[in-house]
Order: structure tokens, then sequence, then C-alpha cells
């Protein structure tokens, strides 16, 4: 027996209308799932901080400019209390509460700075550090993690790092971290990515320095480790060419609906 | 900071590589290369940007030079054009007898050298050429000699023209705090009013220049110079960036000093300054430096071993290789051993004083480009899951395939329990105390775009504070956005809130309970709770719930029951209520005599209608349950159903609801 009834297959499938995750919580995902694979911790901590954490265990010097009133956001009415400008003041928390090294933690965050709205400027962003303390975790272990992070983050094996000198108070040696460009791949002099050099830059990291695993009270001769820490709006903007932060805090859902 | 490439060669026998090559070899062993560019008499420009620990040694030539020579593995000249090959000067003219100095805290070192017969002029062409090829322009042999000195030890250097000074014979220099609203004129003619935590340099009636910062007008050097008083000073760094700051005054020495310029540094300053006042301005210049603190800074000796540098690089360095990397930095072995040893460091590198110092100028100057990708080999604790990663991505992908977007509003807001000392403007003065209101406001804003903007967002607020710390938790709030919401949509619009967060939290294991509020602020509205304690409240459109409050409620608990192989029954009750009766009212008069064989009950249909038999249009409500039956061990029949409802419609009909 055969059914003749026409059925036009062309036509649109009723389905429920699906909503749609903020590219920065998508995003914070998918690292806080690759750096799971490789054994870390999610770690979560206070967006008020006190300048304990956010500065001194972090070996952020008394003088240092950032706990200026011009970088940082100071609350009132209550004693040396900020907004948290990183959030590596977890890793102090997060070790303290762990206590015995080995430990893999990454800590993703709103972070804030006292800083004028622009394309490129916000006075909150969000952050992810990651942190690996143990008997003999070393810079280059810090290499081969963020090469296998870059390279799943960016879904391409091809993807490599370079480490440059940088400055951070919490580590020593402190990294900067170049990734190859991922728009270009360091094929075109005018990409408006790289600037034609090829390169992005896209973590700071270092080797944890000693202050802070001592304020944390790690035997610093016993254990050693490296840090890191990345903007999420920034690789958002790169890796989908966002070209202004604002646009993340509108609340527009043609924003939110293309990720 | 800006290199001329050619001045850099001046510090170098061998040939430099091209500006290009040198700018990206620096770049990935020193400092970022930020660009190059070209500049006047055939120089290159290179732009590296100098670390904040390495500013008090590289930002000048001396400082740079030394930095290529490490990287490049040459050598370098620390004096170049004119190299001084005579370090003596006049030992009968006596500074003392010109100047007597008094300073105050705040000022680490003062020197001060007189010279006398000055001829001022114009500068010698190769001078003009080198200061023009970095962008600053020539004056007169003098001020292009104090010019050129900073650039070339990182130690800014003034002249003052000694008759401008106020006083006879050994005349009084002061340096001192300023008074409240005391004012100075700076070489370029613009007037600064300064406070009492500002350092002047001054003379027994006024300020002469705002120390550590510029030069005053009254007392420059111009064309009739024939004394001038040589200054080299070291100020505290905080108090040179706070005058800068509240001044607005940035200028090459300010900056400078607020990267400590090592003290020693005043040594060299003050040799080259005296040599080019005596070979470019024909000076006579006195041997005798008034000095206020010519105590030499000791030596720094640093430990370090083999072993942990290996350890920490993950790297298998031989002591050799360690010791000649860093012998290119200027480091000496003071103290020789196996694995552990010494090493005298440079005295004007304040940012190497402990071992990972050192770790650090041997990792990048071996290159951190040798240097393997290691995945580590240590084992490790499996991660556990928080529930707050639980709750936040379940209710997420809950209310996505509901339809709902994620938003991400600001936590700086108007209004609020927490607020700032400092904001940046008055609309950001608060930290958020609930979620809701920006999020209706971002409905709204959404209505362009479509009918029913469906919005969710999950973050912290902050609801209280004392003098110890700040109560900040994490909330989930939502709506259901409408153009208009009239008044007999709103049971239905209610339901549907309510569905959607009691099927975002089932996912979690919780069961949350409703009760009814009145709140003449923000309407009817339902109060949640878990166990006892009441978590948030949810509107006709929408919610917001204390997440924090949620999380220890999270967990399903599993008790497994084998699925009964025997059929069901389903049967239907509807019945006429009066208009205030409640759902869970009729719910719990009924649950009651249901036996264990009811595998569910629930209510599937409900509406109001005019009640005929109360007339002038009273209402009365309609509620429709169905409940189905099933035994584990048996096929019930239907008389057996028909005997559990008759219960039922008994015991509806005694509380006086009418059966339809
Ligand atoms: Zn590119």
């Amino acid at each position: 027996m055969s059914d003749m009834t026409f059925i036009d297959v062309t036509a649109p499938g009723s389905r429920q209308k699906q909503g749609n995750l903020h590219i920065i919580s998508s995003t914070i995902r998918e690292i806080e799932d690759i750096f799971t694979r490789l054994g870390f911790e999610i770690a979560e901590g206070p967006e008020v901080e006190d300048e304990w954490h956010n500065f001194d265990a972090l070996n952020v010097p008394e003088n240092h400019p950032a706990r200026d009133m011009q970088d940082t956001f100071w609350i009132k009415g209550v004693d040396k209390t900020v907004l948290r400008t990183h959030t590596s003041g977890v890793q102090n928390r997060a070790m303290m509460e762990k206590k015995n090294p080995p430990f893999r933690i990454i800590a993703p965050g709103r972070v804030f700075r006292n800083e004028a709205l622009d394309a490129t400027h916000e006075a909150q962003f969000h952050q992810c550090e990651g942190l690996m303390v143990g008997k003999e975790i070393s810079l280059a272990n810090l290499k081969g993690v963020l090469l296998q992070f870059l390279q799943e983050f960016f879904g391409d094996d091809s993807v490599s790092l370079r480490f440059r000198p940088g400055y951070f108070p919490f580590v020593e040696p402190g990294i900067e971290v170049d990734v190859t460009c991922t728009k270009c791949h360091g094929e075109n002099k005018e990409c408006n990515v790289c600037k034609g050099s090829g390169w992005i830059e896209i973590l700071g990291a270092g080797m944890v320095h000693p202050h802070v695993l001592d304020s944390a009270e790690i035997n610093s001769k016993q254990f050693q480790g490296f840090a890191f820490g990345m903007g999420i709006e920034r690789l958002v903007m790169l890796k989908y060419g966002v070209d202004d932060i604002r646009d993340f805090y509108d609340g527009d859902i043609p924003f939110i609906e293309q990720f | 900071m800006n290199f001329s490439y050619n001045w850099l060669q001046l510090h170098f026998d061998d040939k430099l590589p091209k500006p290009e090559d040198l700018g990206s070899v620096v770049g990935l062993h020193s400092f970022e290369l930020e660009g190059i560019e070209e500049a006047p008499h055939g120089d290159t420009l290179i732009d590296w940007d100098v670390l904040p620990n390495r500013s008090s040694d590289s930002l000048c030539y001396q400082g740079m030079a030394r930095e290529i020579g490490a990287v490049l593995d040459i050598s370098y000249k620390k004096w170049m054009k004119p190299e001084i090959v005579d370090e003596s000067f006049d030992a009968n003219l006596k500074t003392s007898d010109f100047v007597r100095l008094v300073v105050e805290e705040g000022v680490q070192r003062a020197t001060k050298r007189i010279a006398t017969g000055v001829q001022v002029g114009p500068s010698p062409q190769w001078l003009v050429e080198m200061l023009e090829s970095i962008g600053q322009k020539s004056i007169n042999n003098v001020v292009d000699i104090t010019n050129y000195v900073m650039w070339e030890t990182g130690q800014p250097v003034h002249a003052f023209d000694y008759d401008k000074i106020a006083g006879e014979g050994a005349k009084q220099v002061d340096i001192r705090y300023a008074q409240d609203g005391e004012k100075v004129t700076d070489l370029t003619g613009a007037e600064h009013k300064l406070d009492s935590s500002m350092l002047v340099i001054a003379d027994s009636e006024k300020a002469l220049d705002i120390a550590g910062v510029k030069g005053g007008e009254n007392s420059g050097v111009d064309k009739n110079t024939k004394t001038v008083l040589l200054s080299a000073c070291n100020f505290d760094f905080q108090n040179i960036r706070n005058t800068a700051r509240t001044l607005k005054l940035h200028t090459d020495a300010s900056k400078r000093f607020e990267n400590e310029v090592p003290v020693s540094k005043i040594d060299d300053a003050m040799l080259q300054f005296a040599y080019l006042m005596r070979e470019l301005a024909q000076a006579t210049v006195s041997d005798e430096i008034v000095d206020t603190n010519p105590d030499k800074e000791g030596n720094r000796e640093v430990k370090l071993s083999v072993s942990t540098t290996n350890r920490i690089l993950g790297l298998d360095l031989s002591k050799e290789d360690i010791v000649s990397i860093l012998k290119r930095v200027g480091c000496e072995v003071s103290q020789d051993g196996d694995d552990e040893f010494a090493m005298v460091v440079p005295i004007d590198r304040p940012d190497i004083s402990f071992a990972g110092d050192l770790i650090e100028e041997v990792g990048r100057l071996y290159g951190y480009e040798n240097l393997e990708a290691e995945m580590p080999t240590d084992g490790f604790p499996l991660p556990e899951i928080s529930n707050l990663t639980k709750a936040t991505r379940t209710i997420s992908d809950r209310l996505l395939a509901l339809g709902f977007y994620e938003v991400k509003n600001r936590t700086l807001a108007e209004s609020g329990v927490v607020e700032l000392a400092n904001p940046l403007n008055k609309n950001a003065g608060f930290l958020r105390s609930h979620l809701g209101s920006d999020l209706v406001a971002k409905a709204d804003r959404n209505l362009a775009y479509t009918d029913e903007p469906r919005l969710f967002e999950i973050g912290k607020i902050f609801s209280g504070m004392d003098s110890t710390g700040v109560l900040e938790t994490w909330h989930w709030a939502g709506v259901i956005g409408r153009r208009k919401i009239k008044e007999k949509q709103k049971q239905e619009l209610f339901l549907q809130t309510k569905g959607v967060v009691d099927s975002a939290v089932d996912a979690l294991g919780i069961k949350l309970v409703w009760e009814s509020h009145e709140d003449p602020a923000i309407g009817a509205h339902a109060v949640v709770s878990v166990g006892d304690e009441h978590i948030g409240l949810v509107g006709v459109n929408w919610w917001e719930i204390n997440m924090s409050l949620m999380l220890p409620h999270i967990g399903k608990e599993i008790s497994y029951k084998k699925p009964s192989k025997y059929p069901r029954i389903d049967r239907d009750v509807a019945v006429f209520v009066p208009v205030e009766t409640t759902v869970s009212e009729a719910e719990e008069l009924i649950k009651g005599l249901l036996p264990e064989e009811t595998r569910s009950f629930e209510l599937f249909d409900i509406f109001e209608k005019e009640d005929p038999s109360a007339g002038s249009g009273r209402k009365r409500k309609s509620f429709a349950f169905r409940m189905v039956f099933q035994s584990d061990t048996e096929t019930l029949s239907d008389e057996w159903a028909n005997k559990v409802m008759d219960v039922v419609y008994k015991a509806l009909e005694k509380k006086g609801y009418e059966i339809r």
C-alpha cells in the first residue's frame, strides 16, 4: 500500500526557538573545559577584595602605581578594600585552602580598572588566570601547557607561540606570550590583527615569585610553579574581530545571538 | 623609548645588525619592539618599550648599549664621543667657596660643581645632529650638554647661572619643601603653583627650580652666563611621581626619577658633564664636588645554584654556560662552588636582588625560543567541579533551550548599598545590589529587535557592608520582555515564568516552595524557598534568585525502582471552585485521598468563567486534574479505579466544589 499524501519537505520545520550564551560565558566555558581536561580545577573568589590579597600577597610593592586611586577602585567606608584588579587574588586563597602541592587551578572572573570608557577600555572586563605548582614545574612546562591550550582554543595544530621577557611583580621570570596570527598566519604585511608582525600578544605569564608562594604558606624551597593570565574580551575580539569592547555590555540580542 | 640607531652604534666597535634585525633581536630578549622609523641625518629610531623594572637602568644610551652588548654577546664601550681621557679638573677652584648646600629629607643625594669662564655658544655639529636625530632642538652648548648627559647616562642634570643665585661668597642653596601656593615659572615661561609636598631648589630669596621635574626661568643659562653651577641630584621617586602627577608636568627628567635612577649614576653624569663643559664650553671646572652623600653603595652579591636554575627553566645548562651568560650583563663570580655559587651584580641593576632575577637573565639571554615545550609529568589530584560551576552551567543550558539569551550587565551602578570611594563618574558610583532592574531595561531595549525578548543574567551582587567587609552573593535573574502586560494576561504569564524557573532548577534536583506575597512596590509576586530558606522573588514576568543560597541544596537523590510491567489507568476530574481558591488548596485535598498506586497527579487546565448561580459578574474557576494509576504487582481494574474516584468526588462535593 502506498500513501500518496503530498508532503512539502521544503517548508521550515517547527522548532523551539533557542537562546544563546553570552560570548564571554561561552569563551570562559571553552577555556574551563580545555584546562579541566589538563587537570586544572576551577576556583572562584570575591570581586571585592582586600588590599592584601589583591596586592601584598602578590608581591606588588607598597608604592606600585597600581595602588594609586587613578588605577584602582576603592570601596568607601571599608578599610583597605578594592574592586579586584585581577583574579590573581584567587591564587592565594586557593593555595591556602589546598595547602599541599601539587595543584593546578584556573580562576576565571570579572575584574575592574579605574579607566575611562572607550572602544578598547572598560572599567570592567573578564580574565582567566591559571596556576600550576609542584616540585618540578618549569618554564618549559609553561610552554607545553600553553601551547596545548592555544592549539585547542584556536582549533589549529599549526598555532605556535613565543615567549618574550615581561614584567609582573608576582612572577620571576616574567613572560609575555605571543601566538602566531590566526588571521594572516604571518603572510600579510597589512594585517590589521597582527599589524604585519605575524604575532599577537595574548597572555602574561611566568614562574610564580617565591614571595607569592611564601604568602600562601607554601615552602618555596620545595615547590615551584607557573602562573598565567589572559583577558577574555581581548581573546574574543581577536578571534571574531569585535572592534568595540562596549558591545559586550549593551545586552543587544543581535550581538549575543551571533556567537 | 625611541633610540637613535647611530647613537647606539657609537658605543660599539663592531657593526650592529641593521635596525630591523637589532629591533627584533632585542625585542625577543629584552624589551618589546614597538616600531622603527626614519630620523633626520640618515638615522633610524628604534622604539623599545623598556620594562618597568628596567626603567632605572635602560632609559638611556649607556644602559641600552650595555643591554645590546649582552644580547648580542659583543663588547660595548661605556664612554664615547668624546671618550673621556682625562678625569682630573682644576684643584685650585673650590666649589665650596661658591656654594653651601642644605637639603631636606627626600633628597637622597645632591651634588654641585662650579665652572667658571664659561663661553656660551653654539654646539658642535655632531652634538646638534645627535640631538636632532632624537627630536631634540639644539639651544646652546651648555643646555645641549645637560640634555646629552641625561640621554647618555639616564641621570638628569641641570646648569644654573651662578650669578642669578642670590647671596654673597659661599651662597646658600637649599633643597627644601615649597610653601603652599609658592610659584615657580619654568624655562618655557609656564607658571606652576606648588604645595608643601613638593621639593624645590632655592636660594635665600626664591625657588630656582622644581626639583627633579623642571628648571626655573630665573636661574637658567643665557648667552651672557659666565659662571655655571653644575647640579646632579637624586630624589625620592615617589615624591617626584606625585609632583609630576599633581602638576601634570611630565618631563624627561621626572620620568627618569620616577623610575628610581640608581644613586650611583650621579658619578657618571657629573664626570661627563664636567668633561663636556671643559671641552665644549671652554670652562674651568672645579675638581671639588660638594656632595651631601658621597658614601658609595656596597657591591651586591646574589647566590645562585646550577640545579635551581635548570629546575626553574626546565633546561640542562652547565655552570660554565650559566656563568658566561651572566658575565654578559656585567656579573662576576665572587664565591665559587660546584652547584651553589655567588655573583656580584652591577651596582646600577637594582632589579637583580635574588636568585630568581639571575635565573631570568639566564633564561632570556639563553633565549626562550630555545626552550622546548614540555608537558608536565608529575601527578595531580583529579579536579573537582564546584556546585557554582554545576549550577551556572545547568541553569544556563536549560534557559537557552527555553529561548533565553544571556546578557552581562555592568557591576558599577547608579545606586546601591556599597559605594566607591573614587568613582569614574556619578552614574557609576555604587556596586549593583540586584540584577533585575538593568535586566528589565535591557529587555525594553531589545523590543526593538523582537516582540518577546527573553533574557537572563548570572552575576555577583553586593547587598551589604560593615567596616570589615562587603557581602557579595551570586544571583540569577531573568525576564520575559513584553511591550505591555494586560491585567488578564498576568496569571498566564506568571505561570510561564514559574515554569521556566522550576524547570531550570529541577535539573539541579531542587524543589522550590512557592508562596504568594504582596508588595505595592513590585506588585503581585511569589516568594520562593528551598527548605525553610527564602531564596528569591518571582514576579509576573521576572525573577531574581539568590544562587549562593541555592548551592548547598544541589544534587539529585536517585533511588531506583524497577519500571512496572502492568498497564496504567488514567482518570481526570474537573471542578468549579470559588474564585479565591488556590490550586494548592484543591491539590492538598485530593492528594490525601489517593492510593499508593498513584504514579502521577497534576493540574492540566485552569480557567475563569462567570458564575451563573452568583450573578452580577461574579466569577468562578475551573481546575482540571489528571491522575495516573499503575501497580507493580497486578493489572488494575476499572472497578478499582472507579472506587478511588468515588472517594475523590465525595470529598470534593463535601467541600462545596461542583464536579463538571
Ligand atoms: Zn596577521
